[in-house]
């Protein structure tokens, strides 16, 4: 029973899933919205370090892409590396809860949605690297960069929650 | 040997899992008519709880759209707060209803104008990604949908049906990379293909297939009937800007759309093929 209450952390990433296809859109820009779970992924590789962060990453990733019903894999891939790359920011930096996680959600966020953006053009799907930067990529970035230091206090208190009990403290 | 793998573990396993994510994707990638057992499953458990999320987003939408419509009633009417919070609340209710009716009675005209047999339908929830775009509503097999039955709005086209459950149904909108949909030049005549682009930039691409189709901006563009998914002559949109052939065959330009794709809550789905509509 020393890991039960990791059980809070897929719940967390299945309420963020569902908020990000029904509630997110009513967030958008134009056609630009932030992406939660990506948020969410940076943030568990920013608490926990790079093998969680992918692990988290893969898991929130693949439920992304049963919702989204197409590539399967796609999104798993790409939010696995964006949840490494935040944890190893979780190694080299020290972790105060306003700077660190916007300006590692916006790298995240840039690194992330150009892998999509490639691996989809290799398909023949996406077009221009300029429309996309424009359109998706850079307010992705934008928006996932504001909404990580608000996102970053409840997922910190949620990783003392989980950590109540199994002897780690955050 | 042994000693390899151990040491190297984990950096093999992150190996095995990127082969298997790119096998999948490439697998899942091309166009499949039948849904997994666990996303035909993941859907039908996400239904409720998304038909409940989006219906409550909506309602709160509407509530802080009329905040600020109400901000200088409020302030005029400072000492009747209370009376106003009540008023207020019924009327946003009264609003939303107002609004939900006139969506309906629009649809409803429209349905009963409709040369085909439709199925009126909500959008309970969007893709989450920004790449895609479709939205999933909350008809499905059990109400008569299948695969690739149009989905219109009074307004235009709105995409076609990809996956179906039980009780979901989703569907690929016009703006979506992998859509594609027959279409022409109302004035000219000229044929062409409707396709979405990843990344929704809220605008259509038409490729034509001359390089000399006389296109204008304003041209409206309707669906052709070709290709024998979408009947003949539903709006689609109106050319926003043309793009001139410079080396290639064919001929593009930037289809504003009529749909709203942004706002789209209920839609009709076409549940039978269409009259003599349909070619190759």
């Amino acid at each position: 029973m020393k890991y039960a209450r990791y059980w809070l952390w897929p719940l967390a990433i299945l309420a963020t899933a569902l908020l990000q296809s029904t509630v997110v859109p009513y967030l958008a820009i134009g056609w630009a919205k932030p992406d939660v779970i990506l948020v969410i992924v940076v943030l568990v590789g920013l608490l926990y370090g790079p093998a969680q962060g992918a692990l988290g990453g893969l898991c929130a990733g693949l439920l992304e892409d049963l919702f989204s019903g197409r590539f399967i894999g796609l999104f798993g891939l790409t939010r696995m590396l964006a949840g490494y790359l935040a944890g190893l920011v979780e190694r080299r930096v020290y972790k105060e809860p306003f700077m660190v996680p916007m300006a590692t959600s916006f790298v995240a966020t840039v690194v992330c949605e150009t892998l999509t953006y490639v691996i989809l053009r290799l398909f023949g799907l996406a077009p221009g690297f300029g429309r996309s930067l424009i359109h998706v990529i850079g307010p992705a970035a934008v928006y996932n960069a504001i909404a990580a230091p608000i996102l970053y206090r409840p997922l910190r208190r949620l990783k003392k929650e989980t950590d109540k009990g199994t002897g780690v403290h955050a | 040997m042994a000693r390899f793998f151990r040491r190297n573990a984990r950096l093999l396993a992150a190996v095995g899992v990127v082969v298997v994510l790119v096998a999948l994707m490439n697998v899942t990638s091309q166009e499949r008519h039948h849904l997994t057992y666990i996303e035909q499953k993941t859907a039908e458990l996400m239904a409720p709880a998304q038909r409940w999320t989006y219906g409550l987003a909506s309602g709160i939408r509407a509530w802080v759209l009329s905040l600020g419509e109400l901000r200088s009633i409020r302030a005029d009417n400072n000492r009747l707060k209370e009376t106003v919070a009540d008023y207020e609340q019924l009327r946003v209710q009264l609003e939303e209803y107002r609004a939900e009716n006139e969506r309906l009675k629009a649809l409803l005209e429209f349905k009963t104008q409709a040369a085909y047999p439709t199925v009126a339908a909500r959008v309970i929830a969007r893709n989450p990604d920004s790449w895609f775009s479709q939205i999933i509503i909350d008809k499905g097999r059990r109400a008569g949908l299948s695969q690739d039955m149009p989905v219109i709005t009074p307004s235009g086209l709105v995409g076609k049906i990809t996956k179906v459950t039980e009780t979901t149904a989703t569907v690929l909108l016009l703006l979506d990379p992998e859509s594609g949909a027959g279409g022409l030049v109302e004035r000219t005549r000229d044929t062409g293909v409707v396709l979405g682009q990843a990344g929704a930039t809220g605008n259509l691409r038409i490729k034509f297939f001359s390089r000399d189709a006389k296109i204008e901006v304003g041209d409206d563009i309707v669906s052709s009937g070709l290709g024998g998914v979408f009947p003949a002559g539903l709006p689609i949109g109106r050319v926003a800007q043309v793009e001139p052939a410079e080396f290639g065959l064919v001929q593009y330009a930037e289809v504003r759309p009529s749909a709203d794709f942004m706002h789209l809550e209920e839609v009709l789905v076409i549940n039978q093929p269409p009259a003599g509509g349909g070619g190759p």
